[in-house]
């Protein structure tokens, strides 16, 4: 295809001008894989699957490895805002052994708050230096929500108590490119339910520049990483879903590949945990599961190398992905139709049954005061 | 002249962690304030939702001891709603809770600890030979520290720091002289840094088996647990087993005998002998081995005086706010808690590295609330568990406790210091890792003749609900308080380890455990505060659960 | 198209004088066959979208234990064929109003922007009077409920659709893709669309309840607009009705002379 001949040339043409970039460790991604027993067809194989992860057809295998090999090249900055650390933990989980986990430590991570061995004005100075030195040219990705209400304060950093919301609007000024990793960063996450007391927002609503949501709390390792690559190969942004996330990852429901939608279709669901029908697998939509309304690749990825994931363990999905899911996917244990309305007590049924009940009143009571006044004359 | 130090961020925990020290002419800590400078309002955001919702909601709290709080809000509703929920449902449950205990403490010892013990550059200088050899001192069947194995390491290292590119390593207080491990030492050390990074893996997959993922498990639901195909499966349970001997061969020949190697060089260490300067303890049961049988038992050690355990009683706990960036007449039980905003900032004044804004310590200078436990500050964590344990008497408890200090060669007071945290923490793993199959073991012959794991709850709109849970999470006991009304939250409050820990002064000028750590610690370079990171990394922070 | 009304002979209109009046006497013609073929084929595929919607929202019946009995899915099926036929009719309708030959109903908006005919159709409704004469079919209050039902409708396809195009990625569903993206993002995600989907069903139950009760009640009190002119396409009513008022915009033949005249189905 046109569109894939070309795109594979640019890619080509960015990988060759990083590779004449200073490598930032001294042993090659080979040697470490080396090290802890990978050989370079498990290599290849990784590649392949990264390539079709990222919906790419079987050539770009290639690019993949070569971008994987000079990810040292490519200055990551990595902020901490309002979050609880998962994204990162889930990042540090991968396969074992895992490429991933290799790629993401061969990446050139100058400033990471969970990992970085320095501290107070030591770790501020190693921030200034990157941003200063990678100026343009480094990658932005963020961990968490930006409080933004009495002017960010409800969060600060670094020794000069700067907020939250001017860090990362400083820092994304002259990022090449933004990554917002999980819920949090994306859309708000957990401390954006309502009310909102920190009025937190998700990185795209306070800075210019455009930036890509990996929507999950946490996201899956896969989706942090084939970003990475993607961004490494081609130098821009992969194609995006209306919320901005890669369509790679999130390009279709979890209920569209989920196990148990044989199920669904045949109408056979789970009406209680642990009765028999959770015992043979059904699906899991009246327990309330928002499978139909989240775009993630959770059935096919599946977490912690492959292990599980949550409608694998019995529970319904409860749209982890999604923008404000904690607010418009509760309650997460009944589907959306059962659900109680926030600041309502009611579910949308019988508000409907209500509203029907007091239109059947009043025609009653109209038709009755027909009876009784002075029929029209002619 | 005391000169005031600014250290912030304290990096390599979770969250946003703000010190200032205060040392005198010969760079001794006098006074010292913690501060979390992030505020979320989880407490505040979970009110008016169904109690159903909010295990998963608090679960976020925090994404490193994930699962704790997710269980310990389920159970606390539980307790309110006065459900017995089914034997395996309780069984998986602490199975879960082992498998997390396994995967933090791996991490936190060797990746968010670690390089305050280990010297990465002098680990250059090393003799590979020599290093394999060090290593058959602290274990007969050492891992990964065979003359190759650690070439192997040195050159990846020698890579690194050859570029000058040093990524995360670049600008530790490399060099300092309280690093106390030899060049062999620290090669050892950093081997099993590298090789952490794989079991912790295969530890986050033992939740997941149960759990769904890690972090945030979605298995637990109030009234049991949904993953009843995979505690029906004999292969997910063999899979479980075999993860767990994966885990328990590296605690057993790594995480083991490397503290053995860290009390061996740093036993004379000043800095390390300290640092615990409130030597109040609490914990509560953890770890179910039979029906009502725990592991560990809850308990109260106060003033380090190890001749009584008192019962721990739910109704002495209050949280002070004085210092705290929150309004409040008085401390305040739990049920009774609040959680209401205000932020007074910083002031700006003169410190070693200029006029910059600083804790204001004689006002509001944290979001950490202050618990106090009848009106005392007290630690809590795996130091805590061991202290009322080998107080209380249990067997298992003291054995292990009297071995580890006989093969290290230190006295039973080495416990009550920075080392001997570090130690507990190791120890408490070793216990749970060894003792788990009895849980593991209880559960295989339960579900032969019973294979229930969910009771379905009930919550009558009409009724007022109130109950808690305490658990032993990865740093300590947590505990969490609900109010149910009208079927919805009417009133929710968490109690966290490291609220306990590093809360800051209350209103009786009462100093708690990290603030008290700090003071009387000399300082080799106010620069490079070492020091300070290392006991406070001791207790394995975690801010984002302190306040949440 | 409209002739002058024609009325009784005096002979005739002497007879009825002081008598019941409620025997029809004249008729008018109203709706096209297009509009009632598409009233009722929308009357079945609501009931059947209601009915198959609420079971997708809920599913109720349990499965008989048997993986060949495929309600969930006969029940989506026929969501998705009636929501298909609902779409059309609410697109069709939309364009019969805007540019059907039989201008009545355009002329319906004339009567909405007149204050007067407005205060006289509420003030029928709670028993004050009779509403004036209008020049289209329906009175003000009519047409802004009808119009609000088609919005409805129209909210109801469009999220319907984006929930389609979300289940099926092929055909239609893939060239639906763009624009379903773009809802989705308006609303929030697909949570909301379906959301949305949901709380719109409750307008077309109350709507149903109000509405059959507001045409039989007319029916009887007015004489007028009963329930068979949606069926026949006639409306039937006693001739003093249209008396007061001289110009009559609507067609009207004397009944003892049914002449049905030729019209085109539109
Ligand atoms: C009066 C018209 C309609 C009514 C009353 C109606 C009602 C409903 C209801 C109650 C639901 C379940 C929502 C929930 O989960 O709570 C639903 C779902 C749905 N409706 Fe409709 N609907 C109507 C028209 C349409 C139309 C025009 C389409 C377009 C083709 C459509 C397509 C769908 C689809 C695709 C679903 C989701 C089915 C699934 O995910 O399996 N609906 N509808
Ligand atoms: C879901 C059910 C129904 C809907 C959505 C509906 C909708 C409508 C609409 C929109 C009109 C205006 C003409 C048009 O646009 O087609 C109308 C007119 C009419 N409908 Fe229905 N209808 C429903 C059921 C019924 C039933 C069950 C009856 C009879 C009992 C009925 C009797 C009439 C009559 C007599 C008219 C003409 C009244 C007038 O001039 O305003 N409808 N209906
Ligand atoms: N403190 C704390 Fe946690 C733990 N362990 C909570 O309960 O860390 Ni994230
Ligand atoms: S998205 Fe979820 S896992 Fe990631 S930081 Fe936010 S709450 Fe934690
Ligand atoms: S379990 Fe959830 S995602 Fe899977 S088929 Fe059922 S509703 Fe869809
Ligand atoms: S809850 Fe999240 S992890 Fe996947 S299955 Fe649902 S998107
Ligand atoms: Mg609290």
């Amino acid at each position: 295809m046109e569109t894939h001949k070309a795109l594979f040339q640019q890619g080509q043409h960015r990988l060759d001008k990083l590779k004449q970039l200073a490598p930032r460790a001294g042993d090659s991604l080979l040697e470490k894989m080396s090290a802890k027993g990978i050989n370079r067809r498990d290599f290849m194989k990784w590649s392949a699957v990264v390539t079709s992860m990222l919906a790419l057809p079987n050539p770009f295998t290639s690019l993949v490895a070569q971008a994987a090999e000079i990810a040292d090249r490519v200055p990551l900055i990595w902020l901490h805002l309002a979050e609880c650390t998962g994204c990162t933990e889930s990042l540090l989980r991968a396969d074992t052994p895992s490429i991933d986990t290799l790629i993401f430590d061969h990446v050139s991570l100058e400033y990471h708050e969970t990992l970085m061995v320095a501290s107070g004005f030591q770790a501020e100075e190693n921030l200034q230096n990157a941003l200063e030195k990678y100026k343009g040219k480094y990658l932005l990705a963020v961990e968490g929500g930006v409080p933004t209400a009495d002017n960010g304060s409800f969060l600060t950093l670094g020794p000069h108590g700067e907020t939250g919301l001017s860090r990362v609007q400083k820092a994304a000024k002259d990022a090449v490119a933004i990554i917002a990793v999980g819920t949090c960063a994306s859309f708000g996450g957990i401390q954006a339910a309502a009310p909102n007391p920190t009025g937190t927002k998700g990185v795209q609503e306070v800075v210019k520049q455009p930036v890509i949501n990996l929507g999950g709390c946490p996201p899956n390792e896969r989706n942090i990483v084939g970003t990475l690559m993607y961004y490494i190969m081609f130098g821009k942004l992969p194609p995006l879903d209306m919320f901005n996330r890669p369509k790679w990852a999130y390009g279709s429901r979890v209920h569209d590949d989920c196990e148990r939608r044989g199920h669904f279709d045949s109408g056979e669901f789970v009406e209680e945990f642990g009765s028999q029908e959770a015992k043979d697998g059904h699906c899991l939509y009246k327990m309330g599961c928002k499978g139909p309304y989240t775009y993630n690749n959770c059935p096919t990825e599946r977490f912690n190398g492959h292990t599980s994931w949550p409608v694998l363990a019995g529970h319904g999905c409860i749209g982890c992905s999604e923008p404000d899911f904690w607010d418009a996917m509760s309650d997460f244990e009944k589907p959306l139709s059962r659900r109680l309305l926030t600041g309502l007590d009611s579910t949308a049924d019988t508000i409907g049954a209500v509203i029907l009940g007091a239109a059947v009143v009043g025609i009653g009571a109209h038709a009755i005061a027909t009876f009784f006044v002075k029929p029209v004359d002619y | 002249m005391n000169k005031r130090i600014v250290i912030d961020p304290i990096t390599r925990i979770e969250g946003h962690l703000r010190v200032e020290v205060e040392v005198d002419a010969s760079n001794v800590i006098q006074k010292a304030w913690v501060s979390s400078t992030l505020w979320r309002g989880i407490e505040v955001i979970v009110k008016n939702r169904s109690p159903l919702d909010v295990g998963l909601m608090v679960q976020r709290i925090c994404g490193v001891c994930t699962y704790s709080h997710y269980r310990c809000s389920t159970e606390a509703i539980e307790n309110a709603l006065g459900l017995n929920i089914p034997i395996n449902a309780q069984y998986i449950r602490s199975l879960m809770m082992t498998a997390l205990h396994l995967h933090d403490h791996i991490i936190h010892f060797y990746h968010l600890h670690g390089l305050d013990w280990i010297d990465i550059i002098s680990a250059l200088s090393a003799d590979p030979a020599k290093a394999a050899q060090v290593a058959m001192k602290y274990s007969d069947t050492p891992i990964l520290c065979g003359e190759g194995d650690l070439r192997q390491v040195q050159k990846r290292i020698k890579g690194l720091t050859d570029t000058g590119k040093l990524g995360p390593f670049a600008n530790g207080y490399w060099g300092n002289k309280t690093y106390k491990f030899s060049p062999e030492q620290n090669l050892i050390a950093l081997s099993h840094y590298l090789k952490a990074l794989e079991v912790q893996r295969v530890a986050a997959q033992m939740l997941a088996i149960f759990g769904g993922k890690s972090p945030h498990p979605q298995s637990i639901v109030v009234g049991g647990i949904t993953s009843v195909r995979d505690i029906l499966s004999p292969a997910r349970l063999q899979e479980w087993k075999q993860k767990l001997d994966e885990v328990g061969h590296f605690i057993e020949n790594a995480y083991y005998p490397d503290l053995l190697m860290v009390a061996d060089a740093f036993k004379n260490e000043p800095s390390v002998l300290g640092g615990l300067n409130i030597k109040n303890f609490l914990c509560t049961d953890e770890f179910l081995l039979s029906k009502g049988k725990y592991l560990f038992t809850q308990g109260v050690v106060k003033n380090g005086d190890l001749s009584k355990v008192f019962d721990l009683n739910p109704d002495d706990i209050r949280e002070d706010v004085t210092h705290s960036w929150y309004s409040a007449d008085a401390p305040q039980h739990p049920y009774e808690g609040t959680t209401i905003p205000e932020y007074t900032g910083f002031i700006e004044r003169e410190t070693l590295n200029g006029k910059l804004p600083t804790l204001n310590e004689d006002g509001k200078y944290s979001w950490i609330k202050s618990p106090r436990y009848q009106g005392e500050a007290f630690e809590v964590g795996p130091l805590a568990t061991l202290v009322v344990n080998y107080a209380r008497g249990n067997e298992l408890i003291v054995q292990e406790v009297d071995t580890f200090l006989s093969k290290a060669g230190l006295p039973m007071s080495a416990l009550l210091t920075t080392l001997g945290r570090t130690v507990a923490r190791m120890l408490e793993t070793v216990i749970n890792l060894r003792e788990s199959e009895k849980t593991f073991n209880a559960l295989v012959s339960n579900i032969e003749v019973d294979e229930s794991t969910y009771i379905e709850p009930f919550i009558d709109p009409t009724k007022i609900y109130e109950g808690y849970k305490m658990i032993e999470a990865p740093r300590g006991m947590l505990s969490h308080w609900i109010r149910i009304k009208d079927g919805k939250v009417e009133n929710y409050q968490a109690v966290v380890p490291t609220t306990w820990n590093a809360g800051p002064t209350d209103e009786n000028g009462r100093i708690g455990p990290y603030e008290a750590s700090l003071i009387g610690i000399k300082l080799e370079d106010p620069s490079k505060p070492l020091e300070v990171l290392r006991i406070i990394h001791s207790f394995d922070p975690c801010m984002s659960c302190s306040v949440h | 198209m409209s002739e002058s009304p024609q009325v009784l002979s005096a002979s005739q209109q002497v007879k009825l004088k002081g008598r019941v009046t409620h025997i029809p006497t004249m008729r008018e013609f109203a709706f096209t066959p297009l509009i009632r073929i598409f009233h009722w084929l929308r009357f079945l595929a609501i009931m059947i979208l209601l009915i198959s919607g609420f079971y997708i929202a809920w599913p109720f019946l349990m499965d008989p234990k048997s993986t060949d009995v495929l309600i969930q899915g006969w029940m989506r099926f026929s969501h998705l064929i009636f929501g298909f036929i609902f779409s059309c009719i609410t697109i069709s309708r939309n364009y019969l109003f805007l540019f059907s030959k039989d201008k009545s109903e355009r002329r319906s908006l004339l009567d909405a922007l007149s204050i007067d005919r407005w205060r006289s159709q509420i003030k029928a409704y709670v028993f004050l009077g009779k509403p004036d004469e209008k020049s289209g079919l329906y009175g003000p209050l009519q047409l802004v409920t009808y119009a609000s039902f088609y919005s409805c409708s129209l909210i109801m396809v469009l999220t319907g659709l984006a929930l389609y195009s979300r289940v099926y990625h092929e055909g239609l569903g893939q060239l639906l893709y763009a624009p379903a993206s773009w809802l989705t993002y308006i609303c929030g995600g697909l949570a909301n669309v379906r959301n949305i989907h949901h709380w719109f069903t409750w307008v077309f139950i109350v709507f149903l309840i109000v509405h059959v009760y507001m045409v039989i009640w007319t029916g009887i009190r007015f004489k007028k607009a009963a329930v068979d002119a949606i069926i026949s396409g006639y409306d039937y009513h006693t001739h003093a009705h249209i008396e007061p008022f001289p110009v009559t915009t609507s067609e009207s033949v004397n009944i003892n002379e049914p002449t049905i005249p030729n019209k085109s189905i539109l």
